[in-house]
């Protein structure tokens, strides 16, 4: 939480900017990895799921995202303005990833392991971190997202494996929609 | 009697277990206790839902239900540690596709950096743009 408090004030968002530091939101949407976006309307419905993009063009482009932020922030104005429709259920569902079995074993793994951590057991809470990790290796919520915990640096040599691996494994790094 | 504590989404109870070797054995009310489900003689019970036990499984032994077992019946993933006395019962893949499939956006309630709560649903009637980031 003491990471994200400085970047919170300096942009002194005017929109709710929240805390999660249990991983909620990435269990209960299936995110494996930040940023992630999801359009909901004023239903309640998910009207585009798990997408990805940076505020910035250049970060789209070095993240070799399809979309450039600027084309993905106009798609959403045209969606908030009324001037342009989301896809219809069928296709968001179409478009959504679901999650595996071991998927959802690893994020029972993790929430062991942070439960572990906030009971102040870190041998016990790695171990559990690191099982989570071995079950969902694509997911960077899990991977990434526990170096801290796990006393690895999530900016620097920690980080440089993680992108190793993911070359030579040649999977995914990012997950953007097909758009 | 060992006690051991069971993790369920935002819960934690600690409860009396048989710890066997490799089993976590548990009895009746702690069953209930532990993840509100009752040993009945049509099988676990929960509110509406009663799960038949499965004959010859093993699963109650002397009245005392395997832990593991009993995931495995329910098909949700259990996170176990017998050193730490302690097990989580997540929720199954199944599950958490018919939710988003379903296409209603999971509910949720998050402090801001004030403390402040503020629930998902709260802002129902405006279009959302979530958002998930991180500082790592």
């Amino acid at each position: 939480m003491k990471e994200a408090l400085p970047w919170i004030r300096k942009a002194a968002p005017t929109h709710p900017c929240l805390l999660d530091t249990g991983q909620v939101v990435a269990e209960l949407y299936h995110m494996t990895n930040v940023p992630t976006v999801v359009w909901i309307d004023e239903e309640g419905q998910i009207v585009r799921p798990n997408d990805v993009t940076f505020t910035r063009d250049e970060a789209n482009k070095a993240a070799r995202l399809s979309q450039t932020a600027t084309e993905f922030m106009n798609q959403v104005r045209g969606w908030v303005h009324g001037t342009s429709r989301p896809a219809e259920a069928d296709i968001v569902r179409t478009q959504q990833k679901l999650p595996t079995a071991a998927e959802q074993l690893a994020r029972t793994h993790l929430a062991l392991g942070l439960w572990l951590h906030r009971q102040d057991r870190p041998a016990a809470a790695g171990r559990h971190l690191e099982k989570a990790g071995i079950l969902a290796p694509h997911d960077l919520t899990i991977r990434r997202g526990t170096m801290t915990l796990q006393g690895k640096n999530p900016m620097g040599d920690g980080f440089i494996e993680l992108i190793k691996e993911a070359q030579r494994g040649d999977w995914q790094w990012y997950q953007p929609l097909n758009h | 009697m060992s006690t051991f504590t069971l993790l369920e989404q935002d819960r934690a109870t600690t409860v009396p277990a048989s710890l066997e070797a490799d089993r976590v054995r548990l009895s009746p009310e702690a069953l209930e206790e532990g993840l509100g489900w009752q040993l009945k003689p049509e099988g676990f019970c929960r509110g509406d839902t009663c799960i038949p036990l499965p004959p010859g499984s093993g699963l109650v032994n002397d009245g005392r239900t395997d832990l593991r077992a009993f995931a495995g019946l329910l098909g949700r993933p259990l996170a176990l540690d017998r050193e730490e006395s302690v097990a989580c019962l997540g929720t199954a893949a199944g599950e958490r596709s018919a939710m988003l499939s379903s296409l209603k956006a999971p509910d949720f309630t998050l402090p801001d950096s004030t403390g402040k709560m503020h629930r998902l649903s709260d802002h129902r009637g405006r279009k959302i743009l979530l958002n998930a980031w991180g500082s790592w």
